[in-house]
């Protein structure tokens, strides 16, 4: 768990050095996009280094489309 | 004022009438100088007038000396009568109004400009009751001979190398294009060396876009102090710290007048001489001037050598390390057996066994450059010795280590570029690096950085990897095989017809 | 915006053939095969005219709309909540694709090459290498991948040719022992992945160059055409390789390269075959990140398309780094039964959506 948060550390130290130069001439806008899009890292960040299993996008999908798609599978097959 | 005059661009003393004023002036200006003589001279009616010359003895030719009794006799010839009734007067008449003088001399207006003629080596005349003096160019330093160039020898084709003096080199370049076209500017860069340098392209060919970019930026030159193109180089590049270079260089005048004709700018400085190529594209660092003195299909195979050659120079270390720690499974069986049969017994791991060897040979080849004559076979013995025998005998390489260094080598110096070679030798080592933490995986990763570097690179705005990023089937035939003449020449003229 | 960079119709062609080779490349036909057994090459052959049908989709919106792209064109002709709407699928479903590949290519090299190596390592480098390709822009990426697939393209074939001595045409037969139903499973595998993810290449036809529109249609068309036939071939020819077995192997391509030993020395080729095929992914890989960050810039009307690459890229490193916390054989599953619904939920029909109100535009 240490070794991941270091490693998302240094990931993030990386960015912040390679972006500085043009974070500093940002609108207002982009730097919410961007605040945003960095807020949804944290999120997937604290999932991955704590193993929580926070519910995101292939779950949101799983759960809308799980069931038509076992549907379909279970016509078209034929049991071997 | 005239033909012969000469006003400098800094000047705010103007030459006085008084002989005492300006031998003063030119004497507190050149104290301590004591390559710059002053001699002084008496002429005229019972030689009651007087005059001296400044010049620089170390540069200006014994036979030159004389400039003052040239310019008596000018006089002589041409307006009086004997050379004992030469006034002052008469000087004034007969030079300041653009006469033909045996050896064309130029008027001077003002003590700065007296100084910087000097020191190009031109002998100064001040006259007494006179307020301009007379500069005669005598420059005659010993210069080198034109021999072949050494860092680019060729086989079969012109061997005429470039000098140190620009005039010459101009001369040399317009011999081979006889074109109005061919056009040659000059530039005076600052600072106190204060070199002649000139760009040359021919109107038509030349892209003017490029040449309206190349422009901008040899306007930042105005004020440096610019000993060598390589200085040049480096200030008008667009990516100073990418390992490849963006120009290309040669010392050989046809190669300069082929890029010329080619539409590519060159730069020249009086000093040395190195050309510089503008813009310098990836492909093109492949080429060499021997590959249009050879048949097409010889070409072609050759240039198709050097690319596996650029390959091996890069990669091959980089390539057993990967090969030997991380996929010993993914080799031939044979070759697997032999490998592992000469690595017996071998103390450190194939990477640092390859680190040490690749530096020894960089050192050897260091050495080599910088030795005297006479100690050089001693080290291409000791270099064999060392690197080779005692190592593996000591059991700190194996022989296939020593194999795979030399290949890696002796591929560097197929690459006709010296430039690019000597970049190549710095990428080799992050490749190992990379090879020995990631394996096969580890080299993609590396490449394809590389890849990216180079698509992102640009010369003189243009893309780097013009003929093959952006694949151009036309621009094929002179990439990867030389097509024959009459395809070449053919293309040229409907490039140049297409122009307007 | 679209002034700034533009690339040529034939440099679109080839970055849409490199897209359609990418992973499909890697991965088919080894579970196609599972489903479909012997008759995998028909399910290949109808899920291209599938194919064939979406790309004129696009291509016609395309046409009617050269300056924007499918964000820009949706918002003109359904308006802008709808097109949030629509962007929710569309958007969520670049992230998987993005985190999927490279995640793919994670998996190859642990399963073949590199057993021991922490898949995080893997993923971690090429991530870094997509994220700054996107970030130098269309235009180099145009530029670089031209040489890189050509090589793909020729080991490939190398392949295919040289393991000829291997080939048994009687495992191509039978055909169709369970009827229709294995070949309609195939064709929907087929169709959900490689050949709906192609919409998102709207994303990036407004970068093409004005003057040669025509030139365009024709490449496109022969790009999707040839990626089909190619990726046909590699079919049939694991099939022949192997025959029934085939179904047991996740990366054809590469068992067969180890199946070639022909004089003594071309054996064992196949790390040029991994090689060749992490090369094609990551160009995949670039594609869908440059899509997906093309997207979001849209969507929020953004001025700065360049400064988004790097936190989209680390959501996406996250979310592959998630999806393998779970085992390798739900990440297979998740790709193989969901991904053809996703796909059209979150691709063909948006552009479905917006093609037919756009048919019913008469001015555009």
């Amino acid at each position: 768990m240490a070794g991941k948060i270091l490693l998302l550390l240094i990931v993030y130290a990386v960015i912040g050095l390679a972006d500085l130069a043009r974070l500093r001439k940002l609108h207002s806008r982009e730097m919410a996009v961007y605040s945003a899009a960095l807020l949804l890292t944290v999120y997937l960040g604290i999932d991955f280094a704590w193993d929580l299993k926070w519910p995101f996008i292939e779950e949101a999908a799983f759960s809308v489309l799980g069931k038509p798609a076992e549907f379909l599978v279970k016509i078209l097959t034929v049991p071997s | 004022m005239g033909r012969l005059s000469d006003t400098g661009a800094n000047s705010s003393h103007p030459i006085s009438l008084r002989l005492r004023d300006n031998l003063l002036r030119m004497q507190q200006t050149f104290d301590r100088c004591s390559d710059i003589v002053v001699i002084p001279w008496q002429y005229g009616p019972g030689m009651k007038h007087e005059a001296f010359s400044i010049y620089a003895e170390t540069f200006v030719q014994k036979k030159e000396h004389n400039y003052f009794k040239a310019s008596l006799q000018d006089l002589v010839t041409q307006l009086v009568g004997p050379g004992t009734s030469v006034t002052p007067e008469d000087v004034i008449t007969y030079f300041g109004n653009n006469v033909a003088t045996e050896n064309s001399a130029i008027l001077i207006d003002h003590i700065e400009t007296a100084v910087d003629r000097v020191l190009e080596g031109f002998v100064v005349i001040f006259f007494d009751g006179w307020n301009n003096a007379l500069g005669y160019k005598a420059v005659g330093l010993e210069t080198r001979q034109v021999t072949e160039s050494i860092t680019e020898p060729v086989v079969l084709g012109p061997r005429e190398g470039t000098v140190e003096n620009l005039s010459k080199n101009l001369g040399m370049l317009r011999c081979r294009i006889k074109s109005s076209k061919f056009k040659v500017e000059k530039l005076e860069t600052g600072g106190d060396a204060r070199t002649t340098v000139a760009f040359c392209y021919m109107e038509g060919t030349v892209d003017s876009d490029m040449l309206a970019e190349f422009r901008r930026r040899i306007a930042w030159l105005e004020n440096e102090t610019i000993l060598e193109t390589s200085y040049i180089e480096e200030l008008i590049e667009d990516s100073v710290y990418s390992p490849f270079p963006q120009y290309r260089y040669t010392e050989r005048t046809d190669v300069a007048a082929a890029s010329l004709l080619n539409g590519k700018i060159i730069v020249l400085v009086n000093g040395t001489g190195s050309i510089l190529i503008c813009p310098g594209l990836l492909v093109e660092l492949l080429q060499s001037s021997e590959d249009y003195y050879q048949r097409t299909v010889v070409s072609s195979l050759i240039r198709i050598l050097r690319l596996i050659a650029l390959l091996i120079a890069v990669s091959l270390p980089s390539f057993y390390i990967a090969f030997s720690t991380f996929h010993t499974e993914l080799i031939p069986t044979v070759l697997l057996l032999a490998i592992i049969d000469s690595r017996e017994g071998i103390p450190f791991p194939a990477i640092f066994e390859a680190f040490i060897m690749e530096f020894f040979f960089e050192l050897l080849r260091e050495a080599g450059i910088r030795l005297p004559r006479p100690v050089g076979s001693a080290v291409s013995i000791v270099g064999a010795l060392v690197v080779g025998e005692a190592a593996i005998t000591a059991g700190i390489a194996s022989p296939i280590m020593v194999i795979i260094v030399s290949l890696t080598g002796i591929a560097s110096f197929a690459i006709p570029q010296y430039n690019f070679a000597i970049s190549l030798r710095i990428l080799r080592f992050p490749l190992m690096i990379f090879a020995a933490f990631l394996g096969i995986f580890g080299i993609m990763i590396a490449f394809l950085l590389i890849w990216l570097h180079l698509a992102n690179l640009r010369s003189l705005g243009q893309p780097y990897l013009n003929s093959i990023g952006p694949f151009i089937p036309r621009q094929m035939k002179d990439v990867f095989v030389r097509a024959p003449h009459g395809v070449l020449l053919r293309s040229m003229r409907k490039r140049q017809s297409r122009k307007p | 915006m679209h002034a700034r960079e533009q690339i040529s119709s034939g440099q679109m062609s080839v970055v849409f053939f490199c897209f359609m080779t990418g992973s499909s490349i890697v991965n088919i036909p080894g579970p196609l095969i599972g489903y479909a057994k012997m008759g995998a090459w028909i399910s290949l052959a109808l899920a291209l005219s599938t194919g064939m049908a979406l790309l004129a989709c696009v291509m016609y919106m395309h046409r009617r709309y050269p300056d924007l792209d499918f964000i820009e064109y949706s918002y003109a002709l359904v308006g802008k909540w709808m097109t949030a709407l629509l962007a929710i699928p569309f958007v969520s479903f670049l992230f998987h694709m993005t985190s999927g590949i490279v995640l793919d290519i994670g998996l190859f090299m642990t399963t073949t090459m590199m057993r021991q190596t922490p898949i995080i390592l893997f993923l971690f480098f090429v991530f870094l290498v997509v994220a700054l390709t996107v970030r130098s822009g269309i235009e180099t990426m145009a530029r670089m991948f031209f040489i890189p697939i050509v090589s793909v393209i020729g080991s490939i074939v190398a392949i295919l040719a040289l393991s000829y001595p291997n080939y048994k045409p009687e495992h191509l037969l039978p055909l169709m022992p369970d009827g229709i139903k294995p070949i309609a499973l195939g064709t929907y595998f087929a169709y959900g992945f490689p050949y709906a993810e192609l919409v998102l290449i709207a994303m990036l036809l407004p970068y093409v160059r004005k003057k040669k529109q025509g030139h365009l249609h024709r490449g496109m068309y022969l790009a999707l055409l040839v990626n089909g036939l190619f990726l046909i071939a590699v079919t049939l020819s694991t099939i022949m390789v192997f025959g029934p077995m085939s179904e047991e192997l996740s990366y054809s391509m590469f068992e067969v390269a180890r199946t070639v030993d022909m004089l003594v020395v071309l054996q064992r080729i196949e790390s040029f075959v991994g090689i060749s095929l992490i090369t094609a992914s990551f160009m995949k890989a670039s594609i869908s990140l440059a899509a997906l960050n093309l997207a979001v810039v849209k969507l929020f009307n953004l001025k700065d398309n360049r400064i988004l690459v790097f936190p989209l890229t680390l959501i996406c490193f996250l979310l592959s780094l998630l999806q393998i916390e779970n085992g390798q054989a739900f990440w297979s599953n998740s790709v193989g039964a969901i991904h053809p619904l996703w796909a059209t939920a979150a691709f063909v029909l948006p552009l479905l959506i917006v093609a037919t109100v756009s048919l019913f535009r008469r001015t555009p």
